[in-house]
Formats: C-alpha cells, structure tokens, sequence
C-alpha cells in the first residue's frame, strides 16, 4: 500500500489496529453519492464527485456506518477551508448516502486556525487536536494517541444506540470529550516527574498521594542511586531524585543493595539505617511533601520519614520537640 | 452531554441522587462502557442509564440534562471560582462557557469569563 506521507500511514495503521478489516486509504479518490437521481445534483460533468485522499473505516455493517478520515500534514495550521470542503464531502455523502451513514474527524498534527471549530461543530467533524480557546501545541506523538484514543472510544460508543452522534454538534463533541483533557496531562508531563507502576503512566503530586495514604510500611530498602519503600498490599514507592515511580510490582525494589546514609531528629545526626526501620515500620503514611531533593512522608501523624537518593531521615512531630528527640 | 468536569449534581430520572464514584467502580468493570481508560483518564458511556445532571437556575430551580458520559480525567486544569447568576461554581480553567456577543454567540474558556459578561442562556458573569 502506497502511503502519501508518515503521517497517513501511522494514521492508517492505528486505524487497522482499532477496527480491523473494513480500513482503507484511498489517494485521489473519486468520491461520488451514492445515488445521483434528483434533479438538484443534476450537472454538465454528471454526479458530484471530488478528489479527496481518505481513510474510511466501516464502523459497522448493519445500519453501514462510515467514519471519513482527512489526514492532513500541513506546514501550518488547518483553516477553516480545510473544515468547510471536508463538512461538505461528509454532508453531500450523508445526504445522497442510501441509508449509508458517514461521520467525518479531521486529524492535523499542527492544529487548527482559531475558527475552525465553528465550523466543524455545525458540520459535525471530530477535530484531532481540540481546539481549546489557548494556544496549545500538541506532539504528533500525542495527536495520534488522542486518534487512537478516539477511534477505540467510537468503536464501543457506535454499538449502542447513535442517532444523536449523527446530529451536530454531538459527535464534534463526543471527540472533543475524549481529547481535552490532554491538556493537563500535557502540563504534568512537561514535569515529568511522577509514573504509576507497572504501566508507566504518567502521574502526578495528588495521585501518588491518594493511592499510598493510609498504608503501612513494612520494609525500607536502598539500591544504588534510590531509595525504596515497600508498603502494605504489594505497593512499593521509589524515589530517585529526578523521579517517583509507585505502583504494585516487585521491579521497583530492585537494585545494587548499598548502605544508606541515615540521619535522625531536625539537627540530622547520623543514626543506623535499623534504628529508621525500627521506627519507620509498622507505621502508616498519613501525609506527604515533596521537597525536591527529598521526598517526606508523615507516619501515624507522629514522625516524618524522608526519602533521599542516597538514604533516609527520620524525626518525631511531636511536641515540644526537644522532650520527642529520637 | 458528557459530565462537565465543575459539575457536581446528577441525579436519575425519578430524582434520587447518583453516587458517582460506586457507580463508576461498578461500571467500570463492564469493558463494554468504557470508552477509555488510561494514563490521560476514564470515561464511561451512560447514556442508557437515565442519569441526569442538574443545573441551578436564576429562579432557584434545577435544569436538568441527560448524561452520555461520565469522565474522570486523571489531570485537571487549575481550578477557579466564578459566580454566574446566582450561582458560585467552581470551574476547571479550561471549561467551555459560551457567551453574548452583540447578535452573536461566542466560546470562552472559564479562565477569561470577565466581569459583565452574559452567557447564551441570559446569566450575568459576576466574577
């Protein structure tokens, strides 16, 4: 199969990958309604047809429902011809489509001219990115998760009742619902610094919180260049300076074992790596700060655990301080 | 409609208010409904459920609208606090308003909702 550009074809790919049979790219597509007999499309040069280069995907057989994929890889942004001439295609398709049913999403990495959402809303394509009223730029990368993200979502939404998604600006929305939220996830992965074990997703301050508060910590452990803390019901966290990965696999304990550094008490003198255990374990995390350099964790709302790259301070949150010294 | 992310209050048919998060453990673990669920969020189908979200109104009433979706995105855009009528909402930055603009209607995000503005529905922008 012959593929314009990288685009089309990873489009394309994702495409096949979602739906399977039922995809194609066409170049120069001839596209013609399917039926050409009332006087208003009555021409010269026959039928209206257009040239149009097209991903199709059959969406599903009976009612046959068709999603018209315009792949455009454009030095600048969309505008709004470019939504105006796809609206027409999937209008005069549905119109003339015999009870063929046609959807249409326009996918262009470099985004749109502020603009095109008007129109793609009253014709009602699907656009990939979204445009959110800011200016957001979003990786090709990223353009084709949201694509994948879309087509799989579409492929569940279409087996249960759809005629709203045929009006507009339903399906316009329906798109626009699974991709905005890309915008935070954009804005923590720029930080880059937190990740949800196994999978490896990108996670954030709040999240590793939620999901770790109220466990018990049951080991402490220092590998090269990190520390860990192994939790109740399989959770381990890792900390390794630039980033925290947390979740519930055995990997993130793994490691060259080294001696930890230790410190006790807010004036950090030295202390055993057993004497934090001896304190740290069995205890509960009810609070958390990120400290940069150091992570710190509260326990039982009575001591403070940090967590560094190269080991571990422990201190009593009791007051006053000086009678609670460890 | 999919749930917008400021709104709160959704109720079923008959009225009886909807506990969101035992309904989406539950739905979540029929794989037919889930439209997605990854690193950037979840997002259920339910519009076969008769589940409506509720609006106040200007005159103390609730306008109701049926849900398609439910989504919980896994990273929000900063929060901000606007009163709109009589209404105080809370609402993500990049929630969608659309506004009066001489004779015509225009989108805004909620970070530049101003003061004096009018939505389409004819409520004021307070702050």
């Amino acid at each position: 199969m012959n593929f314009k550009n990288a685009l089309e074809e990873r489009s394309y790919e994702i495409a096949k990958r979602v739906f399977g049979q039922g995809v194609e790219v066409e170049h120069n597509k001839r596209l013609q309604i399917e039926s050409a007999l009332y006087p208003e499309v009555a021409a010269f040069s026959g039928p209206p047809t257009k040239e149009i280069d097209v991903i199709t995907s059959e969406l599903l057989d009976k009612p046959k429902v068709v999603l018209l994929i315009s792949c455009k890889q454009l030095s600048g942004k969309a505008d709004p011809g470019h939504i105006q001439e796809w609206g027409a295609v999937v209008q005069t398709m549905n119109k003339y489509g015999e009870g063929t049913q046609y959807i249409g999403l326009v996918l262009c990495p470099s985004g749109f001219t502020i603009g095109c959402d008007g129109w793609a809303s009253s014709h009602n394509l699907g656009l990939l990115p979204p445009l959110k009223g800011r200016h957001l730029v979003f990786s090709e990368e990223t353009v084709l998760h949201m694509f994948e993200r879309v087509l799989r979502a579409l492929s569940k939404r279409i087996t249960y009742p759809f005629p709203d998604l045929m009006t507009p600006p339903t399906f316009y929305e329906f798109v626009y619902s699974l991709v905005s939220d890309y915008e935070g996830h954009e804005e923590a992965a720029r930080e880059g610094r937190y990740y949800i074990a196994p999978k490896g997703w990108l996670s954030s301050f709040g999240e590793m919180y939620s999901s770790i508060t109220g466990y018990v910590v049951e080991d402490l452990i220092a590998v090269r260049g990190a520390t860990v803390m192994k939790l109740s019901d399989g959770l381990t966290f890792r900390f390794d300076g630039n980033r925290v990965d947390y979740g519930q696999t055995e990997e993130l304990g793994k490691g060259d074992p080294v001696e930890p550094f230790c410190r006790k008490n807010i004036e950090l003198e030295e202390c055993t790596f057993d004497f934090v255990k001896s304190i740290a374990i069995g205890k509960s995390i009810t609070s958390a700060g990120d400290f940069g350099r150091y992570i710190e964790f509260g326990l039982d709302q009575r001591f403070n655990l940090g967590l560094h790259i190269d080991g571990f301070h422990i201190f009593s949150t009791e007051n006053p301080i000086e009678n609670h010294k460890l | 409609m999919p749930v917008p992310s400021e709104q709160i209050i959704l109720t079923y048919r008959d009225g009886t208010p909807v506990d969101v998060d035992s309904l989406v453990e539950a739905l979540r673990e029929d794989p037919k409904r889930v439209l997605a669920d990854d690193e950037v969020g979840l997002v259920l189908y339910v519009g076969d459920l008769d589940i409506y979200s509720l609006k106040p109104t200007e005159s103390g009433e609730f306008l109701a609208q049926q849900l398609t979706q439910i989504s919980h995105p896994r990273f929000h855009t900063p929060i901000l606090r606007k009163q709109i009528g009589s209404t105080v909402l809370s609402v993500t930055a990049d929630a969608v308003f659309v506004i009066r603009e001489g004779k015509a209607l225009r989108k805004i995000r909620a970070e530049k909702l101003e003061p004096g503005m009018v939505l389409a529905t004819g409520e004021k922008v307070y702050t």
